[in-house]
C-alpha cells in the first residue's frame, strides 16, 4: 500500500454519539426551516426546471433560425405571452406519443460550481426521458446504469387531454391532483399555496411531457393565469439565444423559462438568486441555473436516443 | 410516487428535502461518517465532530443551488466540508510539524489504543508529515481527496470548484514534494 493512504489510517470513527447530535442538528434545522418559512417551492421548482428543461413544447421539432425569420414583437404583457405562445402551440403539431413511449430530452447546461449556483463560463450535455405517462423519469449515471425514479406529479397527456381542454379545466385538473398528494404527504410544516404549487406544476408537465397542442395551448394560457408570474424580455439561453421568459419570483430567486420570441419554441430556462438573505453564502446576482434544450423526441423507451 | 428513499440518487432527495426538509437527513445518514474520518485524519477527532455537523447544516441551507446534474452529491460535500476544513488549517499544520518533529502524533484521538498508534508513528510518517505540512493547503486539498477518499480528478474539480487543469497541476506539485520527502518513493 502507498504510503500517504496508510498515514493516519487507524482514525477512529465517527462515534455514535457525535453522529447523534449532529443529525439531531440538522432536524432541528430542518424543522425550524418549516416552521419559520414553509418550504422553499421557488427553489424547488428551479431545481426541478433544471433537471427537465421544462416546458416541453415542439416535440420532435429541430432548432432551424432561417435567415429570413419574422421578428419578433414585444409582448406587453404575461396574458399576452400566454395567448401567443398558445397559438404557436396550435401551429406546432408535433408527435403523437403512443403507450408506452418515452420523450427523450437532451440539454446544454452550465455545471454548478462548488455549492454556489452554476459556473456561466462552462456547458455539459445533460440527458432525461420521461414516461408517456408521466408516471416516471429516467437518467443515466456516469457508469451507464439507467437510474428510473417516480415523477411528480404523474399527471401524463391522456389525464390532460380529456375534454372540455380549456385553461381553467387543465388547471382545475392538476389542482385536484395536487390537493389529493398533499393530503397523502405528510409534511411537517405548512403546504406551500396553491399558487405556487400550481405554477411549478405546469412547468413541471409541460417541462417533461410530450403533450398535445391544446393542452400545450391551455396551459400556456393557464400559466399567465397564474398570480406572481410575470414577463422578462430578452433572456439569453445557455447556448446563447435571446427570448422572451415567463418569469416567477420567489421568496429569494426568480425563475425565467426562455421561450423563442417569434414562434415561442422552448429554449431553456434561467435562474438567479435576487436577494441575499436566507443564505448568506449566496449573494444576489448568483446564477442558480442555466439550460437550453438541445433535443427532444419520442423513443420507445428510457436509454433510447 | 411511492418511491422508497433508499432508491433515490442524492440528487433526487436533494430536490425533494426542498418541499420536505426532513429527507435531507438521508444524505447525512450515506456520508456523515466518511466525510467524519477524513476530517478527522486531517485536524483531528473533536475537530472532526463539528466539521461533520456544520458540513450538513451549510449543504443544508445552500442545497437549493445543488445541480442536480450530478447525481452523487459527495464531492459537493466534501467541498463544504474543505471549506470549514481549511479554519483548521493552522492547527493542522502544527499537528503535522509537531509528528515531523518528534514522531509522535498529537492527533487527538479519545480511544483507548490511541497510545500505541501514538509512538507507532514510522519514520516514513514523520518525512511525510513534514512534506504535507510544507504543502499549500490547496495542494493539500487537492493530494488528500485523491489518496484518501479516491477522488476522480473530475471530482476534485467539482468539489473545489476549481479548473480541471488546476486540479492536474496542484496533484502534480504535491506528489513531487511527497516524494522528494519519501525519498523518490511513490506516495501514492
Amino acid at each position: 500500500m502507498s504510503t500517504i493512504k496508510d498515514f493516519r489510517r487507524d482514525t477512529p470513527p465517527m462515534t455514535a454519539r457525535a453522529e447523534d447530535a449532529a443529525r439531531a442538528r440538522l432536524l432541528a434545522a430542518a424543522r425550524e426551516r418549516e416552521l419559520r418559512h414553509g418550504p422553499r417551492h421557488a427553489r424547488r421548482l428551479g431545481r426541478r426546471i433544471a433537471v427537465a428543461g421544462a416546458l416541453a413544447v415542439a416535440v420532435g421539432t429541430t432548432v432551424v433560425v432561417a435567415r429570413d425569420r419574422p421578428r419578433a414583437v414585444p409582448v406587453a404583457s404575461v396574458r399576452e405571452l400566454g395567448e401567443r405562445a398558445a397559438q404557436a402551440a396550435y401551429d406546432d403539431r408535433g408527435q403523437v406519443p403512443g403507450p408506452g413511449q418515452w420523450l427523450y430530452i437532451k440539454e446544454l447546461q452550465a455545471p454548478y460550481r462548488g455549492a454556489l449556483g452554476v459556473d456561466l463560463s462552462r456547458r455539459v450535455v445533460s440527458e432525461e426521458w420521461t414516461s408517456v405517462d408521466g408516471k416516471q423519469v429516467a437518467s443515466l449515471f456516469p457508469n451507464g446504469k439507467l437510474l428510473v425514479q417516480g415523477n411528480h406529479p404523474g399527471l401524463g397527456a391522456a389525464d390532460l387531454a380529456q375534454q372540455p381542454v380549456t385553461p381553467e379545466s387543465v388547471l382545475g385538473r392538476i389542482r385536484v391532483t395536487l390537493e389529493d398528494l398533499d393530503r397523502r404527504t405528510w409534511r411537517s410544516g405548512p403546504a406551500p399555496s396553491m399558487d405556487e404549487q400550481l405554477f411549478q406544476a405546469v412547468y413541471q408537465l409541460m417541462g417533461t411531457l410530450a403533450l398535445p397542442p391544446d393542452v400545450r395551448a391551455a396551459l400556456f394560457r393557464g400559466l399567465a393565469t397564474i398570480p406572481g408570474v410575470s414577463v422578462t424580455e430578452d433572456v439569453a439561453d445557455a447556448a446563447g439565444r435571446r427570448g422572451v421568459a415567463f418569469s416567477y419570483t420567489g421568496r429569494d430567486a426568480r425563475y425565467d423559462l426562455i421561450l423563442d420570441p417569434v414562434d415561442f419554441r422552448f429554449l431553456g430556462t434561467y435562474g438567479v438568486q435576487t436577494a441575499d438573505g436566507t443564505d448568506p453564502e449566496i449573494k444576489a446576482g448568483t446564477p442558480l441555473t442555466l439550460t437550453a434544450r438541445l433535443d427532444a423526441k419520442l423513443v420507445d423507451g428510457a436509454g433510447q436516443k | 410516487m411511492t418511491i422508497e428513499t433508499a432508491e433515490l440518487d442524492d440528487a433526487e432527495v436533494i430536490r425533494r428535502s426542498a418541499g420536505d426538509p426532513e429527507q435531507f437527513a438521508t444524505l447525512f445518514d450515506r456520508y456523515a461518517r466518511q466525510i467524519h474520518l477524513y476530517a478527522a485524519r486531517r485536524v483531528g477527532t473533536q475537530a472532526a465532530d463539528d466539521i461533520a455537523a456544520e458540513t450538513f447544516l451549510a449543504a443544508f441551507r445552500r442545497r437549493g443551488s445543488y445541480d442536480p446534474a450530478f447525481p452523487l452529491a459527495r464531492p459537493w460535500l466534501y467541498g463544504i466540508a474543505t471549506t470549514l476544513i481549511a479554519r483548521h488549517r493552522r492547527q493542522e499544520e502544527r499537528m503535522l510539524r509537531a509528528l515531523a518533529r518528534t514522531g509522535v502524533d498529537p492527533l487527538p484521538e479519545p480511544m483507548a489504543d490511541a497510545v500505541v498508534s501514538r509512538v507507532a508513528a514510522r519514520d516514513k510518517d514523520r518525512e511525510l508529515a513534514g512534506a504535507l505540512a510544507s504543502l499549500s493547503r490547496g495542494d493539500r486539498d487537492v493530494l488528500l481527496l485523491v489518496a484518501w477518499e479516491d477522488f476522480s480528478y473530475e471530482q476534485v474539480a467539482q468539489a473545489l470548484g476549481i479548473p480541471l487543469g488546476t486540479v492536474r497541476s496542484r496533484l502534480h506539485r504535491a506528489r513531487k514534494k511527497a516524494r522528494a520527502a519519501l525519498g523518490d518513493e511513490e506516495p501514492i
